[in-house]
């Protein structure tokens, strides 16, 4: 109505003198619905955005030729969003009007809003509305691990990943094939050195949520047998932590794949994934009790931050479990916008979360599971010595027993352990780097001197 | 057509311009099938709904009748659901417009228009609770006054699971006026290069979502379309480019603080849309941010670094790049919160400043200030070593040779004894999970999430397995403290999710079984710690176990010596209050045994029971009367004691026991009742000798006031006739001698 007014207006002032009864009466309306809008509203905003107007962000889509007709009027003038401020007065709609009329006849270069400022219009400003183009470079990964798996590993992905289509078809879960992909894992999965260095490297794959489940099962099953966990618990923390994310079955793909930022209300869906998970799983008959929990507070930090919010409840242990290994893996995973980390990245920023969002002695744990100087490792300190890794300390997975090498990577008297510490109990030295060195060395030799 | 208007017209009033609409409904629907008509029928009771939810409060009678009548309507369905659009002022179902010119297109239409729903299904199986908080909500969403969600958020935070919704298209205008001449060949530069990127091949998606954002230059802009890095250059100002980011993820505030606010919310997108940019264009821009950053609000910028700029240094994150442009003193104070992480070394600071990358002199510069800072922190955290001589160290390392861990020095992850002890604790706390109380911690936080009362019902439901599986395994402590966690579970729901509390109440009044109450009076006639535990267990489960401890009562009303009806008689005077409402309900149905017992239970449970326990008086058992005088006396309100006071007056077979009784209420309170008795003349003359024993006794308590009452008694002396009333006399006339 308003925007068909201002056109109509516009064509009146063309039509006839200034002062004319038509202008006066078209202006009178015109004049008392903004007044009438702006009572409410700090604006009238009225935009033409693909053929509707909108009012205020509302659409308004009438058919007809009519309103056609309006819309194209405005929009041969360059002009598809009036913006009127509260303030306005009858007289700087009237101009308005002679300006929009004038327009057409005398195009320029010059912005808008001197012009209309020059007409003494300071409450109105027009505008042309341009698409954001939100496009971004992105990688395109492919949806699961290409190459030769581990076997134990491919067939636990396979059935994972049909107890997660089950689920989300609403056939329900087969407790069977649950135990069946727990006793792989643990079997099997965990206990291969081909299996694990697949999940701790770099995925160059974007995770769905079967991959992801059956490595962050494995990644817990990893850090369980740090903490020295039973047979029993450990099965419980394997299914626990494969079924942790099941609840994203009931998120739709649309939002689950979506590269960019979520929206609000996307994102409160996103997150409500741990609900669904505990709400199916407390539904399964025959589950151990802790995996409903898991799946509602995977997303808990320690310092009771996270969602969902369950007040200053602090995660079970084996959510907390189930939270590092989730981490690191999502970290180590592909993403659209972002390459994956690496594995020593990784740790890095569990690290940093350690304390806050992970529990320090888990992140601690899991950081000493994985080797990173095997022994014969070509290292240098940060006093500048090179040496060879000679023995690893249980304890201390970054701070090795070296023995020490000349530049020619000559063995020299002395073994050194880097785990040693100041009186202020700061490291004496730290391994900055491994080396690859470019002559054949023979290791037994370095190794046998110590 | 005749169906329709009785039935939409349950509330028999009509006004002539019902009567129009309803006309114009049916002209509209005339050529309709069955089918339709029925589809047309129960929208239109849902659009009658919601103008009497507009008009009524929600509770009244006619907007629950409405709400029935609108769902009788949709059961009778011959369909599933009923799937519509919006449009603004009619909905289209099955591709044929509905409601136009009738209360569907005033109620529903207009509104859901406005509340910018685009289209939505109603399931046929939709409960009376839906379609009453479809109402509510609705109206609550379109009242301008109203700053709460939107409709689709309101109908997911009240459950409502079979009516859903999908939100309209509602774009975002960001208002970015004329670059000027030099902007705008800045941008035209940047989106040449910005083309070429693409034009090369790759995956390309969108950052943010596509077709949400529209942008508002000024007409004599000649711009096609903008990027989100021309934005970024048009914006000119990070706090203004992520409020406009924040729009598109419809994440505003309303605050005044929105720019602070969006600034943290967007940080990591801004940087990355200023890291886009030409490299000198880009230092100009975060020089920009680094000074937007600083204006935050100190806990909002503190919060920023360590959550998002720190970090991104440490990770490589173009995040971290800003504290580059911070001034020295700035960026020393920035570096230092990084040693709050709980496993930093105290090199994390050297290694966050060699990432920076520095010039020398600026490094130079900056480590002074941070190594004052340091040792103006706790001694034990400051590296032993000069910063400047590890930072000189770590400049060393060759980062093409090998694989670095220099960073790994920034913390410190031994397995210290600390880590280990926690280690210990978290395998014996897994290994030796109690699986009944974990069940039981999760459905309680899923009641505590869900808003829907029918998910609820189901998640209570399981937990009653649990809690009998607690109770067989006879943990009685755990139930007390489960029931009682659902308890004030109940009572923090009760006026954000009534529905929900309702389940809970109804849940928790069905586990009040004779049964258990039977078992809980065997619990509590073991030792102090289980009485004390079938206290709890009784607390947690509130006044619904009433009647079953009055049954269990009962059922061992045959024998006074019976230990377990000692029990219940305990635990029903431990928790009389709690009982109190269902005893005083069975009363009249109860033998004289149980009477008694509830006498005593109901003087103990305090003020507000002096009726019932003033109508046991009336029982002919003295035991019964002789409590529930104990009881009026124990309450010792004025109520109680007027009781007790009219029952001396009446000269009832108990005005003894009364008038013993009334001495056992507090002083003033005696002395008060005490004081009205002997002023009524006829009780008196009725009663001298009992006058004349509580004259003595309340002269001797030394109550004041007496003299009228003297005076008026002492009258009595000459009636020689009647020795006891002329004692009664004489008794005031020395009293008032005295």
């Amino acid at each position: 109505m308003l925007l068909r007014g201002l056109v109509s207006l516009r064509r009146l002032t063309g039509m006839y003198p200034a002062g004319h009864p038509a202008i006066v009466q078209k202006l009178e309306e015109i004049d008392e619905s903004v007044q009438r809008h702006l009572r409410e509203h700090p604006a009238v905003r009225l935009d033409v955005i693909r053929g509707d107007v909108h009012l205020d962000g509302i659409a308004f889509r009438q058919d007809g030729d009519t309103q056609a007709q309006v819309i194209r009027e405005l929009t041969d003038l360059g002009v598809d969003s009036i913006h009127i401020r509260r303030g306005v007065t009858r007289g700087e709609l009237q101009s308005l009007s002679e300006f929009l009329w004038q327009l057409r006849e005398a195009p320029s270069g010059e912005p808008m809003e001197v012009r209309l400022a020059r007409r003494n219009i300071h409450h109105v400003s027009l505008g042309r509305l341009v698409p954001l183009d939100t496009r971004w470079r992105s990688h395109d990964w492919p949806d699961a691990p290409s190459g030769t798996l581990d076997p134990a590993y491919a067939e636990s992905l396979a059935l994972t990943e049909r107890t997660f289509d089950d689920v989300a078809s609403g056939k329900g879960m087969s407790l069977m094939t649950v135990r069946e992909i727990v006793e792989l894992l643990v079997r099997k999965v965990a206990r291969s050195s081909a299996a694990l260095g697949q999940i701790l490297a770099v995925k160059m794959y974007e995770n769905l949520t079967y991959c992801h489940s059956v490595n962050v099962a494995t990644l817990s099953l990893l850090i369980g047998r740090q903490v020295g966990l039973d047979a029993a618990a450990t099965s419980a923390l394997g299914e626990a932590s494969l079924l942790h994310d099941i609840g994203k079955t009931r998120i739709p793909l649309e939002i689950l794949r979506k590269p960019g930022a979520l929206d609000k209300r996307e994102r409160k869906t996103m997150e409500a994934h741990t609900t669904f998970g505990a709400e199916i799983l407390v539904e399964v008959e025959g589950l151990r009790p802790l995996t409903p929990t898991v799946a509602l507070e995977h997303h808990r930090a320690v310092n009771a931050t996270g969602y969902p919010d369950l007040g200053d409840r602090v995660p079970h242990f084996m959510s907390q479990i189930v939270a590092v290994a989730d981490i690191y893996e999502a970290i180590t995973g592909a993403r659209s916008y972002q390459d994956p980390a690496t594995p020593e990245q990784a740790l890095l920023i569990l690290a940093r979360l350690a304390g806050t969002k992970l529990n320090t002695a888990l992140v601690k744990a899991f950081v000493n599971a994985v080797s990173f100087f095997p022994i014969g490792s070509i290292v240098r300190t940060d006093r500048d010595e090179l040496g060879i890794v000679v023995r690893t300390n249980p304890l201390e997975p970054l701070h090795p027993v070296i023995g020490l090498l000349a530049a020619d990577f000559q063995r020299l008297p002395g073994d050194i352990d880097t785990s040693l510490r100041t009186p202020s109990g700061g490291y004496e030295r730290h391994v900055v780097e491994t080396l690859r060195p470019t002559v054949a060395l023979d290791f037994t030799e370095l190794l046998a001197a110590s | 057509m005749g169906i329709h208007a009785r039935t939409a017209d349950y509330n028999s009033a009509q006004t002539p311009a019902k009567l129009q609409s309803q006309a114009a409904h049916v002209q509209h629907t005339g050529n309709r099938t069955p089918e339709s008509r029925a589809l047309d029928e129960a929208l239109q009771l849902l659009a009658r709904a919601v103008q009497q939810f507009h008009t009524y409060p929600p509770t009244s009678p006619l907007c629950r009748s409405a709400v029935e009548a609108c769902q009788r309507a949709l059961a009778s369905l011959a369909r599933d659901q009923i799937a519509f659009r919006v449009a603004p002022d009619e909905l289209i179902v099955d591709e044929a417009p509905v409601g136009r010119g009738t209360l569907v297109e005033i109620e529903l239409a207009r509104r859901l228009h406005a509340a910018a729903v685009a289209q939505g299904s109603i399931e046929q199986a939709a409960s009376v609770r839906e379609l009453t908080h479809f109402c509510s909500d609705l109206i609550a969403c379109t009242q301008r006054a109203s700053n709460r969600g939107g409709l689709i958020e309101l109908l997911a935070e009240h459950g409502v699971d079979r009516i859903t919704l999908r939100p309209a298209y509602r774009p975002e205008v960001l208002d970015v006026g004329a670059p000027t001449g030099a902007a705008a060949t800045i941008i035209g530069h940047q989106r040449e290069q910005r083309e070429r990127l693409f034009e090369g091949g790759g995956h390309v998606d969108h950052l943010y979502p596509p077709d949400k954002g529209w942008v508002r230059l000024d007409p004599s802009t000649q711009f096609p379309s903008i990027s989100l890095i021309d934005l970024a250059l048009l914006a000119d100002d990070p706090a203004a480019l992520a409020r406009m980011l924040v729009r598109l993820t419809d994440d505003g505030g309303t605050g005044d603080d929105t720019d602070h606010e969006a600034l943290t919310q967007k940080y990591s997108d801004v940087a990355t849309l200023f890291a886009a940019l030409d490299p000198s264009l880009a230092r100009v821009m975060f020089s920009k941010l680094a000074r937007a950053v600083l204006d935050l609000d100190i806990d909002r910028r503190q919060a920023l670094l360590r959550r998002t700029i720190l970090p991104g240094l440490l990770d490589g994150r173009i995040d971290g790049t800003v504290l580059r442009d911070f001034p020295d003193v700035d960026l020393a104070e920035s570096l230092c919160l990084l040693l709050d992480l709980e496993t930093a070394a105290p090199e994390v600071v050297t290694t966050a400043l060699a990432r920076l990358d520095l010039a020398p002199e600026r490094e130079a510069a900056v480590v002074p200030l941070i190594e004052r800072r340091l040792s103006g922190r706790d001694s034990g955290d400051a590296p032993q070593i000069g910063l400047d001589a590890h930072a000189r160290r770590l400049v060393k390392v060759d980062h093409e040779r090998g694989k670095s861990f220099a960073e790994f020095a920034a913390f410190d992850l031994a397995l210290d004894p600390a880590a280990v002890g926690t280690l210990e604790q978290i395998k014996d706390t897994v290994t030796d999970a109690d699986g009944l109380d974990a069940q039981l911690a999760c459905l309680w936080s899923l009641t505590r999430l869900e808003p829907n009362p029918e998910l609820v019902e189901r998640f209570v439901g399981r937990a009653t397995e649990l809690l009998n599986g607690l109770e067989r395994e006879a943990r009685w402590q755990d139930v007390a403290t489960w029931l009682a966690r659902y308890r004030e579970l109940e009572d923090a729901l009760h006026d954000s999710r009534p529905d929900v509390a309702g389940v809970i109440s109804q849940w928790r009044a069905s586990f009040c079984t004779p049964e258990r109450a039977q078992r809980v009076v065997e619990l509590a006639g073991g030792n102090d710690e289980s009485r004390a535990t079938a206290g709890r267990v009784i607390d947690a489960l509130g006044p619904a176990i009433g009647p079953a401890l009055l049954a269990a009562l009962q059922s061992r009303a045959h024998d006074a010596r019976d230990a377990g009806r000692a029990s219940v008689v305990q635990l029903l005077c431990d928790h009389a209050q709690l009982v109190a409402p269902a005893l005083v309900e069975a009363l009249g149905h109860l033998d004289t045994a149980t009477e008694r017992v509830v006498a005593r239970v109901l003087g103990l449970a305090g003020r507000g029971y002096e009726a019932a326990l003033g109508g046991l008086i009336a029982r002919r058992d003295e035991q019964t009367v002789r409590e529930a005088l104990r009881g009026l006396a124990r309450i010792g309100s004025p109520q109680a004691a007027a009781l007790v006071r009219a029952e001396i007056e009446k000269q009832s077979a108990w005005a003894a026991a009364a008038e013993q009784t009334l001495w056992h209420f507090p002083p003033a309170q005696t002395l008060r009742e005490m004081t009205t008795l002997l002023a009524r003349r006829e009780f008196l003359l009725r009663r001298p000798d009992v006058a004349g024993r509580i004259l003595d006794r309340v002269a001797q308590a030394g109550a004041s006031g007496l003299e009228p009452i003297l005076q008026q008694t002492a009258g009595f002396r000459y009636r020689f006739w009647n020795p006891s009333l002329m004692r009664l006399g004489r008794k005031a006339q020395a009293l008032l001698n005295r």
